[in-house]
């Protein structure tokens, strides 16, 4: 009975199918990578349906790897809300935070104005190289780590808008290819490691309102990426109830594959479950209105929301050897799962 | 023929007087398109001529403080130098070089330079440097068609520099070009109204304006090497021999502003002037006294002899060099 209220207070959750790290999307002529995803749950009380509306948001975190425009005013924004299943009905929206610029992004990019969001992560090595920006001047935001030869070459003069906020490691190595680079007056005095004073000019107010783009860009130049933080713990029930509780982080130890999405470390969930009062650490997490899908090591497990594991797999997967969420079995391993499930009914 | 007699006597008065460049208080003499009015002049020593002794009254030089007053307009390259002979070049009248056109100027350090000095003035390099000028008069770059490059080390006096008056009201007044600053005297102007109108970058960022500025002659910026003033005109001297410490005076003078006079802002030209104080430490006493002037007297009683007279606010007074005191 509390099973079928359940699926009465709850709206049906989208079938959600996962985005791989290392795994490319288009958006608006520009390529980003995956760097990790995950599903929050969230639960909302509707007033005009009068009732509590349960989600399950899928949130990831991308970077700029390329660009396939030119000759345009280009705002990265700090998020992007992608359809990432564009052959299903229904679209499945997942909100990606823009973390990063990768390896050589905007190498030889030819464009009128590039602005970029505040907070990120991370600027690749050689990310801006021989980039031409044609109204002037490069606005840098504030950005954790700025890599090897960022702007060696760049067509247009540097402006660093947060100096106390940035980190630069070899960016400024080649000196003869630097572009002219520009701090505020105010941030002159600021000691960064990696930036040579000598290297750098500084300049009044009223001359950066001069080399600032047209006011629909600046007012896109505030924009800052937010990271998933407080509100990262769940239930799987909600709340108030009894049920697998999870907690989204960054993971510690991750799989290195040699490439820009090694700057930002992917998501883990650390679960208890009081149904089996077990602590595990999870690669993934999905979930609809009935069960959960984990992934640990490489094997998926399935639980109901209340914690149970779901004994038989096969039963929860359609005619096609599909699970919930997409992913598709071969024969032989559902002819294994019932042949399990028939073994643990046995015992 | 009379006349051309009288011309001639007067060049050669001014040629014998530029030579021997012992000028007065007032003189105006003329140098290379450049015109210049004495401001102060004082008693200094050649340091190479007397290196240990004064031996006599024979040993001093005149020295002192320059006002350019005006710069011919034919000049291409104009060279204010720091030093005529041994009078130092410390400042520029009002309006030096309004509405001029030069290809560049070179400016040493100076104490001041006044009110439009600068203003309407066109530089065909494409941009005006200014070493260290510790006081600026008003609107002095108003209109400047250039960009200007300051290169100050310390703290400055340029209170109206980047204002001037339109009606009943104070508006900006700034250079037509970009305002470039050395990033050392950011602080300096953080006050001022072209703080936020300016660009600084330090080492070679910096030189690279100032080389551009002088269409990139390294000859062109070593006019401050010719400062000979420094080398033969030594400011402090001691009345007594190094070796016979602990007696005499040590004197050391200076050009000083007229307190009455306050900012050297306006007629400049005309009434603007310089005073030269002594400041005197008696050795032995340890104590000193500040005079207005200083005479080195030969003494006649005596074979190698001297004396020297002050003249301060008690009136003269007379003493021998190892400081005792000379009954009038």
């Amino acid at each position: 009975m509390k099973k079928i209220i359940l699926l009465f207070i709850n709206v049906a959750i989208a079938t959600l199918a996962f985005a791989y790290r290392g795994e490319t999307i288009e958006y608006k002529g520009v390529i980003y990578t995956v760097v990790s995803e995950c599903n929050l749950r969230t639960e909302t009380y509707n007033e005009g349906a009068k009732k509590n509306i349960v989600e399950c948001k899928r949130y990831g975190e991308v970077y700029v790897s390329e660009i396939r425009v030119s000759d345009i005013d280009l705002v990265i924004d700090p998020v992007i809300k992608v359809n990432t299943k564009k052959d299903s009905k229904k679209p499945v929206v997942t909100e990606y935070s823009v973390v990063g610029v990768g390896d050589k992004a905007f190498m030889n990019a030819k464009l009128t104005n590039l602005i970029l969001p505040n907070n990120m992560r991370f600027i690749g090595n050689e990310a801006f190289k021989n980039m031409e920006i044609t109204e002037g001047t490069f606005f840098l935001p504030k950005t954790k780590r700025v890599l090897r030869d960022a702007f060696d070459g760049l067509k247009a003069r540097l402006f660093i808008l947060n100096l106390n906020d940035c980190g630069f490691e070899n960016t400024f190595q080649n000196i003869d290819q630097l572009p002219e680079i520009y701090v505020r007056h105010n941030h002159y005095s600021i000691t960064v490691n990696g930036l040579n004073k000598k290297l750098i000019y500084s300049v009044g107010d009223k001359i950066v309102q001069e080399w600032l783009p047209k006011e629909s860009l600046q007012e896109k130049m505030d924009a800052e990426v937010s990271y998933i933080g407080d509100k990262t713990m769940f239930k799987t029930l909600g709340d108030n109830t009894v049920s697998p509780a999870f907690n989204i982080r960054k993971s510690k130890r991750f799989d290195k594959i040699g490439s820009n999405v090694d700057m930002v470390a992917p998501f883990e969930y650390a679960c208890y479950n009081p149904y089996t009062t077990e602590q595990n650490v999870y690669s993934e997490f999905v979930m609809n209105t009935l069960v959960y899908r984990v992934k640990k090591g490489d094997e998926y497990l399935y639980f109901n929301l209340d914690g149970r594991p779901v004994v038989d797999v096969s039963s929860i997967l359609d005619n096609k050897g599909q699970d919930p969420f997409g992913f598709p079995y071969s024969i032989e391993q559902i002819k294994k799962f019932k042949a399990v499930a028939k073994q643990k009914k046995a015992k | 023929m009379r006349s051309r007699l009288i011309a001639f006597f007067v060049l050669m008065l001014l040629f014998v007087k530029l030579c021997a460049q012992e000028y007065s208080v007032g003189d105006i003499f003329e140098k290379d398109g450049i015109s210049y009015k004495v401001l102060v002049s004082y008693l200094v020593i050649d340091s190479k001529e007397t290196p240990d002794t004064i031996y006599s009254p024979n040993n001093f030089h005149r020295s002192g403080e320059l006002m350019a007053i005006s710069v011919s307009k034919t000049l291409n390259d104009v060279v204010i130098p720091p030093a005529v002979g041994r009078f130092k070049v410390v400042g520029l009248t009002d309006s030096l070089f309004f509405e001029h056109e030069h290809d560049r100027i070179w400016l040493p350090d100076l104490l001041f330079a006044g009110n439009g000095c600068f203003a309407k003035l066109k530089l065909r390099s494409g941009a005006l440097v200014l070493h260290n000028i510790s006081r600026m008069g008003e609107s002095a770059f108003d209109d400047l068609d250039a960009d200007l490059i300051i290169d100050v080390n310390g703290g400055v006096t340029w209170n109206n520099t980047f204002t001037k008056e339109v009606g009943d009201k104070r508006v900006e007044s700034l250079p037509k070009g970009n305002v470039k600053l050395n990033s050392r005297s950011l602080s300096a102007f953080r006050k001022s109204g072209v703080y936020d109108n300016s660009i600084s970058a330090s080492g070679e960022n910096f030189q690279k304006w100032i080389d551009a500025a002088f269409n990139n002659d390294a000859k062109f910026q070593q006019n401050d090497i010719i400062d000979k003033n420094a080398r033969f005109s030594k400011k402090v001297y001691n009345t007594m021999p190094k070796i016979k410490q602990g007696r005499g005076f040590e004197i050391t003078v200076r050009g000083a502003d007229v307190k009455k006079m306050k900012m050297p802002w306006g007629n400049l030209t005309k009434e603007y002037y310089r005073e030269a104080l002594y400041n005197v430490r008696d050795i032995k006493k340890k104590t000193v006294t500040v005079y207005r002037d200083f005479i080195p007297e030969e003494r006649s009683s005596l074979k190698d002899g001297w004396y020297v007279r002050f003249i301060g606010e008690k009136g003269e007074e007379k003493y021998m060099l190892n400081g005792k005191k000379l009954k009038k």
